[in-house]
């Protein structure tokens, strides 16, 4: 037990001592709703037998212009490229918070397209009533197309409809947001409602590189949720779960520090497989193995139809180690970690965070970044690749609020804003 | 921690696992016994957790009655009414971050920590140095701060910890690390 323990142990007792031990009386409502009906999930596949042509429509005519606050940016060109950033497309979006120290992405006020040279706000869109914040965002390798994850304001916990130990989620939908560089004009489309079901959660998704298909971990839990693809022109979906593995869980609530992280789902360049987190075989932890899902395939299964691609070394002690991130390159042939090493036992705890690459097909780790104590209070985030990983981008990396460029292992910062809570290129 | 709130008569007999037997009266009544029981030997602890987690009385003891309601409501569905304790904590927790969210983010965070009364043995061990780590404490990150107020003040085990944040006992291993780092640095000390 180290002081500051001791301090804060004492800090917390003396401080609920401020509570006296006479609570107030116990009011219980009059009648109990026994036969209230359980949750939903995941039933809620009953929507698509008849509203699948209505969401192909809904892409084209749910324009929620009246709900944008576009910045206009100039050009939205950038005119100089330092070397290190000639191999970076220009823009990319980053959810941004106000005044805010700790960014997580759950807060996001709002999504600005920015230039990667001087991190100026080309344009910036805000999420759309209902909604409240913007949670997560993914892009698609033409560097315009974006998906954004939009969530309403909480309700209060008399109207919530998870009430016990499930965690409550308040509605939530995807938009898709485009990006004129021309004109530096971006516009957001209302994808279907019916993606995300009530009281569910997004807790992880990715954009395929042609923009067509959009990969989700969704669910009520982190443990009962469903990797899920969608057809974003004929509103049409795919669901893989772990069957045979109840404990099991793709990727959510597993890599990154909670919320919608853009690193935790990827596609390969062809658009044809997923990559993402889950256990070596069924019994392992669920967080051992990169698998790669041919969503090609028939099948439904999320242990079965995949395999794995990376793996920890078999010496490593799974408790001690965490993976906050996992990418798999558009080649196919590296799977990039972020990986967080914490040590056992006796107090104080220490925290490493480490960059790995791991060839798919020998197995061997590169270490690219490794740092010696963690980098400030945020983890590392890898918010995009080229084609074969030399090139990344990566906030966290150094101390601060910072994001840079990895070129093989030498490291460019770039402009980034502390309001920044994630990004994506 | 949880012996440490019987205070007062219970109403009715515990059995080994702290569940209370109420057998052979009519569901509601029954119901509405056990749950009242539940609450007296547990509403103080439960209202002081989520004092912690919320910083002001009136906000905790509405997280705490509308758990218990809840738990009433659903008692016929709860599978496992020796995890009936674990149940409302969880439902405390959830009605915490309910309320942290609604709360506007700059003022959550911007909002210095104020104890209601300071009490005496509070003015013993140094009211100014708790406060100071009070408010260290709740400009943390929510899951930090959930994670912390749970092992540092319920001395839950990590795995226990775990399953009530809904992570795995790694990331809460990892959260607490980040708090802790976190703290000592707000307070000039190495975690």
């Amino acid at each position: 037990m180290t002081g500051l323990e001791n301090k804060l142990r004492a800090a917390l007792r003396d401080t609920a001592g401020e509570i006296p031990a006479d609570p107030p009386p116990l009011r219980l409502p009059p009648a109990r709703d026994s036969a209230r009906p359980g949750p939903v999930w995941p039933g809620r596949r009953r929507w698509i037998g008849w509203a699948a042509p209505l969401a192909a429509a809904a892409l084209v005519l749910a324009v929620v212009a009246a709900s944008l606050a576009v910045v206009h940016g100039g050009s939205g060109r950038t005119t100089s490229k330092p070397a290190g950033r000639a191999a970076v497309p220009p823009y990319y979006v980053a959810l941004t918070a106000p005044a805010y120290p700790d960014v997580y992405s759950g807060n996001a006020t709002a999504a600005e397209v920015r230039a990667t040279a001087t991190g100026a706000v080309l344009a910036k869109v805000v999420p759309p009533k209902p909604y409240v914040h913007f949670a997560g965002v993914t892009a698609a390798a033409d560097h315009r197309t974006f998906v954004l994850v939009a969530e309403e304001k909480s309700h209060p916990p008399e109207e919530q409809p998870g009430e016990g130990p499930h965690p409550y989620y308040q509605p939530s939908r995807f938009y898709l947001l485009r990006f004129d560089p021309g004109t530096g004009r971006a516009s957001l489309l209302a994808l279907p409602a019916a993606f995300i079901p009530a009281n569910a959660e997004v807790h992880d998704m990715a954009l395929s590189p042609d923009g067509t298909s959009l990969a989700a971990d969704i669910g009520r839990d982190y443990v009962g949720s469903h990797l899920i693809v969608f057809d974003l022109a004929t509103g049409t979906e795919r669901a893989w779960s772990f069957k045979t593995c109840a404990s099991c869980h793709p990727s959510g609530g597993g890599l990154g520090f909670v919320g919608t992280n853009v690193d935790a789902l990827s596609w390969t360049g062809d658009g044809k497989h997923l990559a993402f987190v889950g256990p070596n075989r069924a019994g392992w932890p669920s967080h051992s193995t990169v698998r790669l899902l041919d969503v090609t395939l028939p099948g439904s299964d999320l242990l079965a139809n995949s395999r794995p691609v990376a793996s920890p070394p078999p010496e490593n002690r799974l408790s001690m180690v965490m993976w906050r991130g996992a990418i798999i390159t558009p080649d196919g042939r590296t799977v990039v970690i972020v990986e967080e090493v914490a040590s056992d036992g006796a107090a104080p705890i220490k925290v490493r965070d480490r960059l790995l690459k791991i060839s798919v097909a020998t197995g061997r780790v590169t270490v690219v970044n490794d740092l010696n104590v963690l980098a400030g209070y945020q983890y590392e985030q890898v918010m995009y690749s080229n084609a074969t990983g030399n090139v990344l981008v990566v906030s966290g990396a150094r101390k601060g609020k910072t994001a840079g460029i990895l070129h093989g292992d030498r490291y460019t910062p770039i402009p980034w804003d502390r309001h920044i809570a994630t990004a994506i290129w | 921690m949880e012996s440490e709130e019987l205070g007062g008569a219970a109403a009715l007999s515990w059995t080994d696992s702290g569940w209370p037997e109420a057998r052979g009266k009519p569901a509601a009544d029954s119901a509405a016994a056990a749950v009242a029981a539940l609450y007296q030997h547990h509403a103080v602890g439960l209202i002081r957790l989520a004092y912690l987690m919320l910083g002001d009385r009136a906000g905790a003891e509405d997280a705490v009655q509308d758990a218990f309601c809840g738990l009433y409501r659903h008692w016929d569905r709860l599978a496992d009414r020796d995890r009936a304790l674990a149940y409302v904590r969880s439902s405390v927790l959830n009605g915490c971050r309910s309320a942290l969210r609604r709360r506007t983010t700059g003022r959550r965070l911007l909002t210095a920590y104020q104890p209601p009364t300071a009490s005496a043995e509070a003015a013993v061990l140094g009211l100014e140095e708790r406060q100071e780590v009070m408010r260290a404490v709740r400009r943390l990150p929510e899951r930090q701060r959930e994670a912390l107020v749970l092992r540092f003040y319920l001395d839950l085990p990590e795995r226990e910890i775990a399953r009530l944040m809904g992570l795995r006992p790694s990331s809460v291993r990892s959260a607490t690390a980040r708090a802790l780092k976190a703290l000592g640095h707000a307070l000039g000390e190495p975690s």
